[in-house]
């Protein structure tokens, strides 16, 4: 705001500097009004670019708002709804857990395609593994517009980095690798947190680490949260995969899974999600970066459950149980 | 008009022809249109420039923001400590990071938890030949064995259980030079930390003439002085900083902190999670090295009266001699 006025503030100055009632005239007096234009015009011409510069930055997604509106967290909380005053409370469609594993040949991760309003399973066919270039891919539990708003800005960022690379043809080198991808994704969400107005998800960044010679190096498994903390694992979940699923990854889990071993322990632990989380599917996506072939992320399938378990059937809640789960 | 006028009485005064000025002046507005728009003019930027004013009543900042289901901080664990010897210091962490629950989001994490401060010199060789600081500071603890040629990777069997973990936490890492920064608390506000210092120290050693630009004492201040910058939004981070001396007084330098950056050099420090249960461990292991206050002999101290009912542990270390600093091991009892 206060670029804003700088041309005002100049034209006021000429203005009155320059005003050609003989009451006014001085010696240092701008006669012409050419030259007072060309000055006026300098001016809003060096303003201009940085007014739209702040204009774009407070709209941008990284950004996450101006800073004069949202200067001191916490104001605003009786009035969340005033005019102006835009941040994320709460979540309104969300997706659920989103699970990984790396494995011999790479890095799998798995999630269902449900994107939840409430309790309400509306979107049935929302794509939560997404790649965002041909070496990296992630997976996002939370709020799922929030997860469209990320995935955009990071293809924005990686056909960037397609058409200003040195070679339209060489592949290597030129594509962000999945560590950086992730190192970028926790800038962006402890910036949005830091300004009280997050991003509200949780992702999952799946890849290959690239060696400081530039050759592609080791599986990485990565997560960032909605306030920015980062880490990274062999075995990852989100949501309730973390209660749920990663207990069972973590004991069946060996640094030499073959690609079928590491997929059948994913669905396993899906179908368990599907079973105990009530905003959960059965119609899941499983994805994998492998060194040679990239990302490849399967079309969606429906798991096959068993309804007939005992606990199931005779649930241990009723008064005959004994009140266990 | 007003200025056709004023024009007409100079003409009429003077009797002159006009001056080649009339032309000029008819272009620009006359001065009481021009006074007004400029009025107009200064009050909406005056306007535009004072801050805005906030409806709501309450400015108060706190930890949890009420009536936002949003939290900023989440505290993720961790313990972590330092001693100081005559001419080392040792750091320690443990590498758990929690989700501030019952959960354990992961058993190896060292990325925000103890790092270096910048990138001093040559990197050290690990025990397998490999860097053992990764590219941001961090200690790396290698899961995969790349020496054998075959196979791309060779991971070692299952590294998530308890006994593999504990394994991994034998690798030592000695250096001959560098300050290292051991933060606990919430990871995420740990994590930036760590790049600002790091940026900061990096920067004026990439820039600086001087062969040591910096010492401990001024990654010292220069942490506590980042922490207070956000007094109002704090950085959720417990630290300790630990280096050598430079100068005649030598030897180890460690620093506690805590989380809004107030700071003091003492002998042996802790914090994060449990610090209340190491800090007097830590205070009772280690002596002085200062020989009047030598107490290896006295199982009690003798500074109470004999048949006083109290009995003070006489190895402990009092408040002094945490800040004069310089400690030597003691066998523990």
């Amino acid at each position: 705001r206060k670029l804003f006025a700088l041309p005002f503030i100049a034209r006021l100055l000429l203005i009155s500097l320059s005003s050609n009632h003989p009451k006014y005239h001085s010696k240092r007096s701008i006669h012409t009004v050419l030259e007072q234009r060309i000055i006026i015009s300098i001016i809003t011409i060096f303003t201009t670019p940085l007014l739209l510069l702040h204009l774009i930055m407070s709209f941008s997604l990284a950004a996450g708002g101006s800073t004069t509106r949202a200067s001191i967290p916490g104001t605003n909380t009786a009035n969340p709804a005033a005019p102006g005053n835009q941040r994320t409370t709460r979540p309104i469609v969300t997706g659920t857990s989103v699970i990984g594993i790396k494995y011999a040949g790479g890095v799998m991760l798995a999630a269902d395609t449900l994107a939840s309003y409430g309790s309400m399973a509306k979107y049935k066919n929302a794509n939560r593994l997404v790649s965002i270039n041909p070496k990296t891919l992630i997976g996002g539990g939370g709020e799922y517009s929030d997860f469209q708003a990320l995935t955009t800005l990071l293809r924005k960022a990686a056909l960037e980095d397609r058409c200003t690379a040195d070679s339209l043809y060489e592949e290597d080198g030129s594509e962000e690798c999945a560590r950086e991808v992730w190192n970028y994704i926790r800038a962006v969400m402890y910036n949005r947190r830091n300004k009280m107005n997050p991003l509200w998800n949780d992702v999952v960044v799946a890849g290959f680490a690239q060696d400081k010679d530039g050759s592609t190096g080791e599986p990485f498994l990565g997560l960032v949260d909605k306030i920015g903390t980062a880490y990274g694992d062999d075995v990852l979940a989100t949501g309730f995969g973390s209660y749920l699923a990663l207990p069972i990854l973590r004991e069946k889990y060996r640094g030499d899974l073959e690609e079928g071993e590491a997929r059948a322990l994913l669905e396993d632990c899906m179908r368990v999600l599907f079973y105990r989380d009530c905003r959960a599917s059965n119609r899941i996506q499983i994805a994998k970066v492998t060194k040679e072939e990239g990302v490849l992320i399967s079309d969606p399938y429906e798991l096959d459950t068993s309804w007939d378990s005992a606990s199931f059937v005779t649930p241990k809640g009723e008064i005959e149980g004994d009140g266990g789960w | 008009q007003k200025q056709h006028q004023n024009m007409n009485s100079h003409m009429h005064t003077k009797g002159i022809i006009p001056r080649k000025k009339s032309k000029r002046m008819s272009c620009s507005p006359p001065p009481s249109t021009a006074k007004t728009l400029s009025l107009l003019l200064l009050v909406t930027t005056i306007t535009n420039l004072l801050p805005s004013n906030n409806n709501d009543n309450s400015k108060k900042l706190s930890l949890f923001v009420k009536g936002n289901d949003f939290n900023p901080y989440q505290l993720n664990g961790g313990l972590v400590s330092a001693i100081a010897g005559k001419n080392y210091v040792i750091l320690a962490s443990d590498t758990r990071l929690t989700d501030g629950g019952y959960e354990i989001l992961t058993r190896r994490h060292l990325a925000s938890r103890l790092w270096s401060a910048a990138d001093f010199g040559p990197e050290e060789e690990g025990e397998k030949g490999e860097s053992v600081l990764g590219g941001d500071g961090s200690i790396v603890i290698p899961t995969y064995e790349s020496t054998v040629p075959s196979l791309p990777f060779v991971p070692r069997a299952n590294p998530l259980t308890a006994a593999a973990t504990t394994a991994a936490t034998k690798l030592s890492n000695v250096y001959e030079e560098g300050i290292m920064v051991a933060s606990a608390g919430c990871a995420a506000d740990c994590e930036a930390l760590k790049r600002i210092i790091r940026s900061e120290i990096n920067a004026r050693a990439h820039w600086s003439s001087s062969s040591s630009p910096f010492q401990v004492s001024n990654v010292a201040t220069l942490l506590g002085q980042t922490l207070y910058s956000r007094r109002s939004f704090p950085f959720y981070s417990f630290c300790v900083v630990a280096g050598i001396m430079e100068g005649r007084r030598g030897g180890g330098g460690v620093y506690v902190y805590d989380a809004i950056g107030s700071f003091e050099r003492v002998a042996v420090a802790c914090t994060g999670v449990g610090k209340e249960m190491l800090q007097p461990i830590l205070d009772r292991l280690f002596v002085s090295s200062d020989s009047h206050t030598n107490k290896s002999s006295t199982e009690y101290s003798t500074s109470l009266p004999t048949d006083s009912p109290i009995r003070r542990d006489g190895k402990a270390l009092s408040p002094e001699q945490q800040r004069v600093g310089l400690l030597t091991l003691a066998p523990p009892v």
